[in-house]
C-alpha cells in the first residue's frame, strides 16, 4: 500500500502560535472544557510542541500567525511509509473523527475552518507534520505548510515525537 | 487688531514653553502632570484588597466597583457583566502591554466582533514586526474585537505567554458566553506581577506553572 485512500487539500490559519485540530468541538460544553489549556500544557511540558487533550490536538508553531497555510489530509488503511525527512517537525498522536469532519481553529477565539469533504468517522492514529518553520519564524510569509495523516488504530497509544524542529526551546 | 492678536498668541506660546520646561525639569511636578493627563485620556485603577486585587482601565472602574462582592472578587452574575481575565502571574508582559495601553487611552471594555477579525489580524502584529529578543508580537485591544486592528498597541512578549493568552481568550469567550456584539471587560489579576519593563529575552514567568 503506497497511496492513501483519501486526500484532502485545504488551508488553515494559525494565531497565537497555535492551531487547534478537532472533530468534537471543545466549545459550548457544561461545564466549560479546559481542553485547550491542557493540550497546550501537554505540548509545552512534553517538549513535543504538539499536545493532546480530550480529542483536541494543539499544534504549536514557532511564530505568531499564518494565513492560508496549505494543509494536506490523508487517510490510509494502515500506517503510511515514513516521510519525516521532508518535514521539520513530526509527532504521532491518537485522534478520533466523530462526525466525518475535521476542524482547524486558530487560537485566540477566532473563527474555525472545517473540511468540506467527509473523513470516515473512527479511531485513528494521526501523524502531524509541519515545515517551513525556520523561514516563518524569521518573518517570511507563506512559507509554512502542514500534513495530517490518519490510519485506523486498534488501541490507544501515547503521543510520540518522531522528529523535532531544532529551533524550539528545550530544557535539555 | 491683527497685531494685538499676534502678540497675545506669542505671549501664550511663551507661557506654554515656560510651563513645559518647568514640568520637565521638576520630577515631582512631571509625575503629577502625567497622572493628570492619564486621568483625562486613560489610566488604570486597582480594585479590591491586596490578596485579591485586580486592575482595570480607569474608564471601566465604575462598572467594576458595583460588581465587586464582599469577598473582593468580581461577581459574575452582576448586571450581566462579562469579563476576560488576564493573569499577570502567568502573562506578566502581556499584562504590561494591556496596562500601558490603558494608560495610553485604549479602552477597558471591548466588543467581540468576528466580522472584524479577518481584517484586524492582518493589520497588526504582522510578520515584519521587529522582535529583537526572539519573542512574538502581542497587540491590545485584541484582534477578535471591534476595537482591535489598526492602531492597537504592539509589544514584544515571550512566545509562551502569547500561546497562553490565545487559549485564555478562546476558553473565556466560551465559558463567559461572550458572543458577537457582546461587550466585555478586561481584567488583570495579580497586578503586582505585571512586568516592570519591556521584554528583553527572559521569560520571567516560565517557572510559575501551567498556563
Amino acid at each position: 500500500m503506497t497511496r492513501p485512500d483519501i486526500t484532502i487539500s485545504t488551508e488553515v490559519e494559525i494565531d497565537y502560535g497555535q492551531v487547534y485540530i478537532y472533530s468534537a468541538s471543545p466549545w459550548g460544553r457544561k461545564p466549560p472544557s479546559e481542553a485547550v489549556t491542557r493540550a497546550l500544557n501537554d505540548a509545552e511540558q512534553s517538549e513535543r510542541f504538539v499536545g493532546v487533550a480530550d480529542g483536541l490536538i494543539d499544534l504549536v508553531v514557532p511564530f505568531r500567525k499564518s494565513f492560508n497555510a496549505p494543509m494536506r489530509i490523508e487517510v490510509w488503511q494502515q500506517e503510511p511509509p515514513p516521510d519525516d525527512d521532508t518535514w521539520d517537525h513530526v509527532v504521532d498522536v491518537d485522534f478520533d473523527v466523530v462526525d466525518g469532519r475535521i476542524v482547524f481553529e486558530p487560537s485566540g477565539g477566532f473563527g474555525s475552518l472545517s473540511t468540506e469533504e467527509s473523513v470516515p468517522s473512527g479511531a485513528y492514529r494521526a501523524r502531524v507534520s509541519g515545515r517551513g518553520y525556520t523561514e516563518a519564524a524569521s518573518g517570511a510569509e507563506g512559507s509554512d505548510s502542514y500534513q495530517l495523516r490518519l490510519w485506523p488504530r486498534d488501541a490507544d497509544t501515547p503521543p510520540a515525537l518522531r522528529k523535532s524542529w531544532s529551533g524550539f526551546p528545550t530544557s535539555g | 487688531m491683527p497685531l494685538v492678536a499676534t502678540k497675545t498668541r506669542s505671549g501664550a506660546l511663551l507661557f506654554a514653553a515656560i510651563a513645559v520646561v518647568t514640568v520637565v525639569a521638576i520630577p515631582e511636578l512631571r509625575v503629577k502632570v502625567t497622572d493628570l493627563v492619564e486621568g483625562i485620556t486613560g489610566g488604570t485603577e486597582l480594585v479590591g484588597e491586596v490578596e485579591t486585587q485586580f486592575m482595570v482601565a480607569a474608564s471601566a472602574a465604575s462598572q467594576v466597583r458595583k460588581c465587586v462582592s464582599q469577598r473582593n472578587t468580581l461577581d459574575q452574575d452582576c448586571d450581566d457583566l462579562k469579563f476576560v481575565m488576564i493573569d499577570a502571574q502567568r502573562m506578566p508582559f502581556i499584562a504590561r502591554n494591556i496596562s500601558t495601553a490603558w494608560k495610553a487611552g485604549k479602552p477597558g471594555v471591548l466588543t467581540k466582533d468576528s466580522t472584524r477579525e479577518s481584517v484586524n489580524r492582518r493589520q497588526v502584529c504582522r510578520p515584519s514586526f521587529p522582535r529583537p529578543n526572539g519573542g512574538q508580537c502581542d497587540e491590545f485591544p485584541f484582534a477578535s474585537t471591534r476595537q482591535g486592528g489598526e492602531g492597537a498597541q504592539e509589544h514584544e512578549v515571550p512566545a509562551r505567554e502569547n500561546r497562553c493568552q490565545g487559549g485564555t481568550l478562546g476558553r473565556r469567550y466560551d465559558a463567559a458566553g461572550i458572543r458577537d456584539g457582546d461587550d466585555f471587560l478586561v481584567v488583570i489579576t495579580h497586578p503586582s506581577k505585571i512586568a516592570p519593563g519591556p521584554y528583553q529575552g527572559v521569560d520571567i514567568a516560565k517557572e510559575r506553572g501551567d498556563c
